[in-house]
């Protein structure tokens, strides 16, 4: 039976100027390394998703959420700037084709929109759907969906992740 | 389940695809997918699907 915990995350001035004190959601694992970084879109804009053959654009609206993917863990720092690079500055998210070398580079991913489904069942980066994300195994339990009230996280035991809200000021 | 050597290549039954539209502030073409499509280049909601 799934249960879920709303995350007052949402403000409406943007990680650009709220400096310090931009808010993120960090579900971290309790079982690996494995995290997921969470920040809300205060600002509505075009998202550019750039394919082998084409360019996709998503509004992403205010309250939507740009979330980082770390599976085998890593550095908050590291997701974070990831994160404030597409939601600060319009980075646009580029897809890889399926079994591209670069695949396996891939540390962290990202993802964005109103509904985030971790999955560890997909090839990290290959996929141009903004509604899944890669995770480790134990996080692909969980789901998160966004408005202005905040993140809802949705999961089937509160045993397998720790969730908390940190600021700007104490990742950089 | 993810296989100890990687993860598994599983094709997701969903693919993207978007709507084209024309922009009427300033004339870019885009695709675009969602219910809310905005302009990429001049951020403009002002758009038309073509």
């Amino acid at each position: 039976m799934m249960e879920s915990e709303l995350y007052p995350l949402y403000r409406e001035s943007d990680a650009v100027s709220d400096g310090d004190d931009a808010a993120y959601l960090l579900i971290s694992s309790t079982k690996s390394p494995a995290f997921i970084l969470i920040g809300q879109v205060s600002r509505r804009f075009a998202l550019c998703i750039e394919l082998q053959e084409r360019e996709v654009c998503q509004t992403l609206m205010e309250g939507d959420m740009v979330a980082v993917s770390a599976p085998e863990g890593g550095e908050l720092r590291h997701a974070a700037m990831l994160l404030e690079l597409v939601r600060s500055y319009r980075q646009p998210l580029l897809v890889l084709p399926k079994d591209h070398a670069g695949s396996k580079r891939l540390s962290m991913v990202v993802s964005a929109g109103s509904e985030i489904i971790p999955k560890c069942t997909i090839i990290r980066g290959t996929h141009p759907e903004q509604n899944v994300i890669c995770s480790s195994e134990e996080l692909s339990a969980l789901s998160f969906h966004a408005s202005t009230d905040g993140v809802k996280v949705s999961y089937p035991s509160k045993d397998i992740f720790k969730a908390e809200i940190i600021r700007y000021s104490e990742i950089f | 389940m993810c296989s100890g050597a990687g993860p598994i290549d599983v094709e997701l039954a969903e693919r993207l695809k978007g709507r084209k539209y024309k922009c009427k502030k300033c004339g870019a073409t885009f695709e675009a997918v969602g219910k809310h499509p905005m302009c990429p280049t001049c951020e403009s909601e002002d758009v038309a699907e073509v």
